[in-house]
């Protein structure tokens, strides 16, 4: 009977891993009047390793909310629409940025690209 | 008959380890984070039929200097990465032949400090790592198992954690992320020899591990193949105290994007030097200590690279 222990307690430690809820997205939608994403613009869209540009998204709509992502290069919060990014020695090559923008009529999303240099 | 037996479990073993060795690497490390923790505690053996070991640990690995090549490069824009993680992990035997092991960690932070035009910002993460659940077998007949081990195992890590943190809006650099967000698989070879009543003994150990690609939205990502191979001597007495010192290999080959196009400034080559000590205070309690100072780094492009981890452990061992 003990052991079933090592099965439980293994049982109880894959569960509280997979128990981690994921955060619920709203559902993607077309722009209209009170919710869109009509552009994003950067400071420059091609730079060297360690350079660091803005990016700034142009929405409409009200209580917006911002998330941004990119596959390569770190990204900090300027403030909600801006964002500064930059890129480490393994981040060059040619970088996807994106900017999701969320209120309560639902979610718009739009890319940038951005081009990393080594020095 | 048993030295004639034991060179062949020697030549077996380094007939199987010379592949690896051999085998075309371009090895790596991180470019930009402390990275991910091998975790454990350090053993690989095989446990009796029954035997529980839960292990908990703590662990801060911290890395500052920036490497080209073999060489310190004096870049700043990284002033230093480190994380603070907790594990827990269990191996059980389920006979004198098969012994599964599994992990599971959490990441007090994962933190990268950087310096900016517009001043020094922090970049940190916390959550659950990957999970680790690998399975043992001996090798060897029951008979020679009190003095020698030779277990095989394979195993994966199962990227069940947290991989989408972010702070004020930001998704944080995968680098970052708590969880590796990769299946891996991976095999090893652990070989240990220590006379009943000598002192001293040794152990070696070999492990490959694979990366599934990350295909994620936008994101494309394939972590390098892993080869390591670890030699150790130590020394005991009985019950209370072990202690030993291990050098490691670590060979990384670089990592991928889209179009399995290769990151110039991933992968790498480090051996470790690793002291650990072992102390029982109790019949089935022991406490476990162990430092990681890299004495050699290569690292492909420019890499930071880690300065120092260390880990202390209680293991509590339970017959069941």
């Amino acid at each position: 009977m003990k052991k079933r222990h090592f099965f439980i307690l293994l049982t109880i430690m894959m569960f509280v891993a997979s128990a981690c809820e994921k955060e619920e997205q709203k559902p993607y939608v077309a722009p209209t009047v009170n919710l869109a994403l009509d552009s994003i613009t950067t400071t420059s869209k091609h730079i060297i390793v360690w350079e660091e540009i803005l990016v700034t998204a142009h929405a409409r709509g009200e209580n917006l909310k911002y998330q941004w992502r990119t596959n390569h290069g770190s990204m900090i919060g300027k403030d909600s629409i801006t964002v500064r990014y930059w890129g480490c020695p393994s981040c060059v090559g040619l970088n996807t940025i994106e900017c999701v923008v969320t209120n309560s009529f639902g979610s718009v999303s739009d890319t940038i690209m951005v081009q990393v240099d080594a020095r | 008959m048993q030295d004639s037996g034991h060179m062949k479990t020697n030549v077996l073993f380094f007939l199987i380890i010379l592949p690896l060795l051999l085998a075309h690497l371009s090895p790596q490390g991180q470019c930009c984070s402390a990275g991910n923790p091998v975790g454990g505690d350090g053993s690989q053996d095989g446990l009796k039929k029954s035997e529980l070991r839960v292990f908990a640990a703590y662990r801060l690995s911290y890395s500052r200097d920036y490497y080209h090549l073999n060489s310190k490069e004096k870049i700043q824009h990284i002033d230093k990465s480190y994380y603070n993680y907790s594990s827990l992990s269990m191996t059980y035997g389920v006979n004198w032949r098969f012994t599964i092991h599994s992990e599971m960690g959490y990441f007090f932070n994962k933190t990268q400090v950087v310096k900016l035009s517009a001043g020094t910002e922090t970049i940190e993460a916390s959550g659950i790592g990957d999970l680790s659940l690998t399975l043992r077998y001996s090798l060897l007949p029951v008979k020679l198992v009190n003095e020698s081990q030779l277990i095989f195992s394979f195993g994966g890590r199962f990227p069940i954690g947290a991989f989408n943190e972010q702070t004020n809006g930001v998704v944080i650099p995968v680098s970052l992320q708590p969880s590796s967000g990769a299946l891996k698989i991976n095999s090893g070879l652990f070989y240990s020899h220590k006379k009943k009543d000598a002192r001293f003994g040794w152990s070696s150990f070999a492990f490959f591990e694979w990366s599934n690609k990350i295909e994620e939205d936008f994101l494309t990502y394939k972590y390098g193949n892993f080869y390591m191979l670890e030699v150790s001597g130590f020394y005991s007495r009985q019950p209370g105290f072990v202690a030993s010192l291990a050098t490691r290999l670590e060979l990384r080959q670089r990592d991928a994007r889209e179009n399995d196009t290769k990151i110039e400034s991933t992968g790498g080559a480090v051996v470790f030097l690793k002291p650990q000590v072992q102390v029982s205070i109790h019949k089935t309690w022991a406490v476990l200590g162990l430092v990681d100072v890299p004495v050699y780094k290569y690292v492909n492009g420019y890499q930071l690279t880690n300065l120092f981890a260390f880990q202390v452990g209680v293991r509590k061992t339970i017959g069941l």
